[in-house]
């Protein structure tokens, strides 16, 4: 699946062909190819590296540790990348054993089980090479089994495991954890729950009395009940696999009714936590790359879990791990869970936080507003104060707080900066506006020097990265609004979409609120003397703040009288694509046109014969402007 | 019972009068009652009962008054008044329709001049009114039978040839949709030379010398010259047809043969958008053209189909005061915008803002005073809150001539007793008005370092004193209460904390506030280190 980790095939020593003997390389083409080659999100290229491979294992009876060493990391790497091939895990067991004989193939189905818990194939057989190969070692298989029946025991068709786990106990003889093993498995809702009941009914024959035998009659009967409930939904599963290729909608409704459908009728149909649970699991195997169900999943652990945190967080992260870069809601979803946990343990709330929002920053560079939510709780946590504190700690740490983002601005401009500060390392050209408004804010409305606030600006102002800064400008208004500075505000309110360039939507709010500020806070004495000032300087006009600045809407690049001004107006772009925007046309005229002309004004006297410019190109084919090929391809070439 | 008793009387008539006067704005019952009235007059001629005549004639005068731009109905009048032989009314009529267009109706003039060619005998009064036509509706696009007309009228009165030549010559230059009509009559003309001295009916003798090397006086074989001669003439005719061709071309096919609605429909139909946008786009068109009169024009053809919409007359009102520079007429095309278009917010505001510019206050005050009357001096009561807005900035703006703000009461300096008060008045009709949290933030951005106490103490506070319920059980309330707070200059940092710590919030604890998402923005963006003490108040 495109956009995962992309740790591509590490490269020199530790490749995993690196040092193997070339006349073996020469003799195994298909395997140096198909590894070297391999296609991640091909299925048909996987599968080619693992026939490959196995071609070798049976051509080499004995290969040496070079060529053992090479297959098992190969393996590796594709089982790191992709733990849900349950498949290659089983292929790569039994190379295991080839290679290297019965103890390490069971070491490889304990590392599958690790990889894949919720794989009721990769436990069965783990359990049952256990049984085989381990018997006298009960403890640990019990342990084992115990285990499994956690993450598997709840899935619809995990009768193999349970069969198993019946006969272990049966053959060891633990009559009392036979009991205790049915009294849980007749209540799970299992596609074989009828064997299991009767199974149960033997089993009780003679030790229990009529009263227990009715109450197991009634559990089995609501067991039923809820087996035919969720009937329609299993039954329906085609594809409980995961595999590279999209899923069908069929099979995502399916599964969206499913979790919908058990969620909902949980009362009524007795579903334990562990049954739903085992449902999502089971669901995020083939849907393992739908944002949604990772949504679902974790909305719905919290309501039913939330006591524990940690249990959230890693699903969270396991989610976030797997998911495509493109999915945002979850990875949003899990700071805001951080966010609101925060009180709970700041500092570990905080550090988890911090490595997570690095991380986002680093796939979502031009995210500016993550480094604001960054920034406001590091705030928070790192340099918090209450109010119930003296004025002069507080004080201390606005300052402190003030200080370390000034340096992390200056380090990063002055291209110094300091990995090991996390701040620093995540800074780029597209969210430091974020920490210079941030430290500007500080400045003004927290340290109130006003000075250093407007040396900032200057400053900062000045740097091509800031010259499109959304926040950056609007705080600059803002702080120029509540300075009543009419000067520097109409000032910037000309340089919009001239010096300073934001997007139109923007331009048109601060050119109407800017009105409205002018009219309530400025004076007619004052706008009189503004028209006095235009008039007097030299300079290009300023725009009247009630009257002209409104032209600017929707035209940031409006300069008054432009009209008047242009002599060679014809020449422009504007003239020549007139009508017909994109198609550049050098358009015939009449240059000494008397239609405009009174015909009395020519006082009985014939006006001259008329002179043509672009006559000779009336016939020229049009020229197109592409826009798109110009300044988005051509600029490539 | 004579004719006029009969009429008035019958129960048709009331039954219309009734509905017209119900229904004013209603162009259909205009015209019934005019159909009726008409229709039971004929036959129309200098006998009309007197009663009836005057009835007829202020029947159209209201009707007109009404709807002004229903350019048949000023035809229909002048031709009654022609009827019955008031010629002096039927020139008063056109001049009234005239005047609504400001002189740009080409319908009208159509229909005006071939009057007056039967009734106008001085050829100096006659000729005055042609010329005043050309210079409104010359270079109309349909204007072709206007010059037609005028074109005949010359032929018909003048003795010299050289006025027809002139005007003929001129009309050549116009993109037309009938162009080569009059290429057709210019090439004939040429043909019909007889001499070469007859020549300079084309062009001037010095220029035809100049730049066609042709001499009017030659002296030798004049036959085979003037056939050279008739080459050269034709040849700059073709080129001149070829740059117009290519004119006329552009403007049909990109937008005139796609305009249908060239009439007045009322303010009840809607015409297609298709419509607009391609008007708009001629309009541009028109503009970059750089003919001013051809501008003026196009933008009164657009505004006939398009009277009730805003958008041609505030583009109009832009272009004037853009390209032209020319603020007294867009003000005047703004107050004519005002009283026609349907949605008047955006009019109304270029207007105030052009009369700021001009300078014309009084004005200005008195457009104010006639707001507040249609309001029956509720102006809070006005459902739009952009209007209500509009009028508060701009109120406040024309006060300021008593204000400055170097002035040392700060709380009487931002905003004026009436101003204030009608704010607060709105404010006072909390959840029956919508957009009152939109009100209320958008005095906060006018919040200055010198206005802050004001606004706190006059709104902020009037707001909790008058217990408004729905304003202080919502978070947008509070937050933009600590907004302000934060941004008052004249507290310190710490003061402003403890400020909206201790006071806002515990006071709006006190109130069952509905949603604290808009607090906790404001301490995210603001005040991060709080979160923990918003939580805390607000957790029981």
């Amino acid at each position: 699946m495109p956009g995962l980790n992309t740790n591509n095939i590490a490269e020199g020593s530790d490749k995993a062909l690196y040092g193997l003997d070339p006349s073996f390389l020469k003799e195994n083409p298909q395997l140096v190819n198909s590894y070297e080659n391999i296609h991640w999100d091909s299925i048909n290229s996987l599968n080619a590296l693992v026939g490959a491979i196995e071609q070798v294992v049976i051509k080499y009876k004995n290969p040496n540790d070079r060529i053992k060493l090479a297959i098992e990391k190969m393996y590796r790497e594709l089982l790191q990348k992709y733990p849900l091939f349950f498949g290659y895990w089983k292929r790569f067991t039994a190379v295991e054993y080839q290679l290297f004989g019965l103890q390490k193939s069971i070491d490889t189905l304990k590392k599958s089980v690790e990889a894949f818990p919720s794989s009721l194939e990769l436990w069965c057989d783990y359990l049952n090479v256990l049984c085989t190969n381990n018997a006298v070692e009960t403890t640990l298989i019990r342990g084992n089994f115990q285990v499994a029946k956690e993450l598997i025991g709840y899935q619809f068709l995990s009768h193999p495991f349970w069969d198993k786990y019946i006969e272990f106990e049966t053959k060891n003889e633990q009559s009392s954890n036979l009991k205790s093993i049915y009294e849980e498995l007749v209540r799970i809702p299992l596609h074989q729950y009828a064997k299991y009941g009767v199974a149960y009914r033997e089993f009780l024959r003679g030790i229990a009395s009529q009263s227990e035998i009715l109450d197991l009659d009634a559990t089995i009967r609501s067991t039923q009940k809820a087996v035919t409930a969720i009937w329609p939904y299993e039954s329906k599963i085609k594809q409980n696999f995961f595999t590279l290729s999209p899923v069908s909608n069929g099979e995502l409704t399916n599964w969206d009714s499913y979790l919908e459908f058990i969620q909902l009728n949980r009362q009524q149909y007795n579903f334990s936590g562990e049954m739903i649970r085992a449902v999502f699991e089971r669901c995020l195997v083939p849907c393992l790359y739908y944002e949604a169900f990772w949504i679902r999943f974790v909305k719905w652990f919290q309501r039913e879990d939330s006591s524990v945190i940690q249990h959230v967080i890693e699903i969270f992260q396991k989610g976030i791990s797997v998911l495509p870069i493109t999915s945002r809601t979850f990875r949003l979803q899990f700071l805001q869970y951080l966010k609101k946990n925060l009180r709970n343990d700041k500092s570990y709330m905080f550090s988890i936080y911090s490595q997570t929002i690095a991380s986002y920053m680093k796939i979502w560079p031009d995210q500016s507003s993550l480094m604001a939510e960054y920034l406001s709780l590091m705030k928070r946590t790192e340099f918090g104060s209450t109010i119930e504190q003296q004025d002069k700690e507080v004080l201390s740490k606005q300052t402190a707080y003030s200080n370390f983002l000034e340096l992390a601005v200056r380090n990063y401009l002055q291209r110094r900066v300091d990995r090991s500060i996390p701040l620093q390392d995540v800074i780029n050209d597209s969210n430091i506006a974020v920490v210079i408004v941030e430290l500007i804010k500080s400045a003004w409305l927290v340290l109130k020097n006003i000075m250093q606030t407007r040396k900032y600006f200057n400053f900062y102002g000045k740097s091509p990265l800031l010259r499109t800064s959304v926040s950056f400008w609007l705080t600059y208004y803002k702080f120029e609004k509540s300075q009543q500075n009419f000067t520097k505000l109409n000032k910037f309110i000309n340089d919009l979409g001239t010096n300073i360039f934001l997007p139109t939507t923007i331009v048109n709010d601060i050119l109407i609120d800017y009105q409205s500020f002018y009219l309530a806070n400025s004076n007619i004495a004052d706008y009189q003397e503004h028209f006095a000032i235009v008039e007097n300087s030299q300079e290009i006009q300023i725009a009247d703040p009630i009257l002209f600045s409104q032209f600017k809407i929707n035209d940031p690049a409006w300069v008054p009288n432009l009209y008047k001004n242009s002599l060679d107006w014809y020449k422009s772009r504007e003239f020549k694509e007139n009508g017909h925007p994109g198609i550049i046309d050098e358009k015939p005229l009449i240059t000494n046109a008397i239609l405009e002309e009174s015909s009395k004004s020519f006082d009985n006297v014939l006006p001259p014969l008329p002179t043509f410019r672009n006559l000779e190109k009336i016939n020229q084919a049009v020229k197109y402007d592409d826009k798109f090929e110009k300044e988005h391809i051509g600029s490539n070439t | 019972m004579d004719k006029f008793t009969g009429i008035i009387s019958d129960e048709k008539f009331s039954k219309i009068s009734l509905a017209v006067a119900q229904y004013p704005k209603s162009l259909v019952h205009w015209e019934e009652l005019l159909n009726y009235l008409i229709s039971n007059s004929l036959p129309l001629n200098r006998s009309l009962d007197h009663r009836l005549y005057e009835l007829i004639e202020t029947t159209y005068d209201s009707m007109l008054s009404h709807f002004p731009y229903t350019e048949n109905y000023y035809i229909d009048h002048a031709l009654f008044q022609y009827k019955l032989g008031k010629v002096s009314k039927m020139h008063a009529v056109y001049q009234q329709g005239l005047k609504v267009f400001s002189y740009r109706s080409l319908h009208l003039w159509i229909s005006y001049l071939k009057l007056c060619n039967e009734v106008v005998t001085s050829n100096k009064l006659l000729f005055q009114k042609y010329e005043t036509a050309e210079k409104y509706i010359g270079l109309h696009y349909f204007s072709g039978e206007f010059w037609d007309l005028y074109l005949q009228q010359i032929q018909e009165r003048c003795q010299r040839k050289e006025r027809y030549f002139i005007i003929l010559r001129k009309v050549l230059e116009i993109p037309l949709h009938s162009f080569s009509r009059f290429y057709a009559a210019w090439l004939r003309h040429i043909e019909e030379v007889q001499d070469v001295s007859q020549l300079n009916s084309f062009s001037s003798n010095e220029d035809l010398m100049k730049k066609l090397k042709i001499d009017v006086t030659y002296r030798g074989r004049k036959g085979p010259y003037l056939i050279e001669c008739k080459k050269l003439l034709k040849k700059f005719t073709k080129e001149l047809y070829m740059v117009v061709q290519y004119q006329v071309l552009e403007i049909y096919s990109l937008f005139e043969s796609k305009l249908k609605t060239h009439y007045y429909s009322g303010p009840a139909t809607l015409l297609p958008a298709v419509e607009v946008e391609i008007w708009d786009k001629y309009l541009d068109y028109t503009m970059s053209q750089r003919l001013d009169s051809l501008t003026h024009l196009n933008f009164q053809r657009a505004l006939l189909p398009f009277a009730h919409y805003d958008i041609f007359w505030l583009k109009y009102a832009n272009w004037l005061i853009d390209y032209s520079d020319d603020i007294a007429s867009a003000r005047n095309i703004l107050i004519k915008g005002l009283s026609m278009s349907s949605k008047k917010n955006a009019i109304a505001k270029l207007l105030y803002a052009t009369l700021c510019r001009l300078n014309d206050y009084d004005f200005l005050a008195l457009i104010f005073e006639q707001h507040e009357d249609a309001h029956g001096d509720h102006i809070e009561n006005v459902d739009d809150f952009e209007v209500f807005w509009d009028y508060v900035q701009f109120q406040t703006f024309c006060s300021s001539v008593t204000k400055s703000r170097y002035s040392k009461s700060e709380l009487h300096s931002f905003m004026t007793p009436n101003v204030l008060d009608v704010i607060l008045k709105r404010l006072s009709l909390q959840e029956s008005k919508i957009d009152q949290l939109l009100l209320l933030s958008s005095i906060l951005q006018l919040q200055t370092k010198s206005n802050t106490t004001f606004i706190e103490e006059k709104i902020f506070k009037h707001i909790i004193r008058s217990n408004w319920e729905f304003f202080l059980q919502n978070g947008q309330f509070w937050s933009l209460y600590s907004r302000l707070t934060f941004f008052n200059s004249s507290l310190s940092y710490l003061e402003k904390r403890r400020h909206i710590v201790k006071n806002i919030w515990l006071q709006g604890k006190r109130y069952n506030i509905k949603n604290l998402e808009p607090l906790r923005e404001f301490c995210q963006s603001y005040l991060p280190e709080d979160i923990d003490a918003l939580e805390e108040i607000f957790e029981t």
